[in-house]
């Protein structure tokens, strides 16, 4: 039986001391099991938003130029049964319906932002938040 | 660590060092359907301007007691107490941190401030009681 419309959200908040010059990679999924149906993705999206300020301690160093993005990667994985059937992966941003999908088992939505680092004497602190969403459809094919 | 979550809701994971100081805190929210899970991996420990710190994750607040949450496949109060006898926490920040009692983000010379929403339990909680009132 076909699960009909599906919502699936994840995000991730990350804040950190200045202590710290590491900022850990954003990695995360979240996943809602299928009917094996027909399924259409009809929106894909992510979001984010990030507070950044560093420093150096040592005033004969400065901070290259620093350019963070505004975004972050979403994608998310349609997986089968039978493994040797590749996953269909669909990219964020998507605001239209995906070509209907068949047999899939396994709705998958990850997140991903990237990690970094700085060598002392710099310092820095982080506070960023990245959430995506998707919405999809589930129906037996007619 | 793997932290896995069954269930819709919102969590925040403080990350403490051997003193007990939070060098990273983490919420994270998943929304969907009753079935919906999600998976987060995360490293146990950072790089700071001292070395290398080893981290011990604590559970602090969770919106949904119905959604489910283990770290590496166990408790996460369990698996907190553990982990903070292995990187050396005194025993009383260890017992702090298996109830899910540590300080929020250290702050220094400069700082990231989030409100943690402290008014938004007490607004759920007045519109309940009003709605209560109502049905009685």
């Amino acid at each position: 039986m076909a699960k009909g419309s599906i919502m699936i959200q994840i995000a991730v908040e990350q804040i950190l001391s200045p202590a710290v010059n590491y900022a850990p990679e954003i990695w995360a999924v979240a996943f809602e099991s299928l009917d094996g149906d027909r399924t259409t993705v009809r929106e894909l999206a992510t979001e984010k938003n990030q507070q950044f300020y560093g420093w150096s301690d040592d005033t004969e160093h400065e901070f290259g130029q620093l350019h963070f993005s505004h975004f972050a990667l979403t994608d998310l994985w349609l997986a089968f049964p039978d493994l040797r059937r590749p996953p269909t992966i669909l990219h964020a941003p998507s605001h239209v319906p995906s070509p209907p999908i068949d047999g899939a088992r396994l709705a998958l939505l990850r997140v991903r932002d990237y990690g970094f680092s700085f060598d002392a004497p710099a310092k820095f602190v982080l506070g960023r938040r990245v959430g995506s969403h998707a919405y999809l459809d589930e129906n037996v094919p007619s | 660590m793997e932290i896995a979550i069954a269930g819709e809701g919102e969590l925040v994971i403080r990350f403490i060092d051997s003193k007990g100081r939070t060098l990273m805190q983490e919420k994270l929210v998943v929304s969907g359907s009753p079935t919906v899970e999600a998976r987060r991996i995360v490293a146990l420990s950072v790089e700071t301007s001292s070395g290398t710190a080893l981290l011990a994750p604590v559970l602090v607040r969770q919106s949904n007691p119905k959604q489910r949450v283990t770290f590496d496949h166990e408790n996460p109060s369990r698996f907190t107490r553990k982990r903070c006898d292995e990187i050396g926490c005194a025993t009383d920040v260890a017992t702090e941190a298996e109830r899910g009692c540590v300080p929020p983000p250290v702050s220094g010379e400069a700082s990231v401030v989030l409100s943690d929403d402290p008014g938004l339990a007490k607004l759920i909680q007045e519109a309940a009681r009003k709605e209560t009132n109502r049905a009685e």
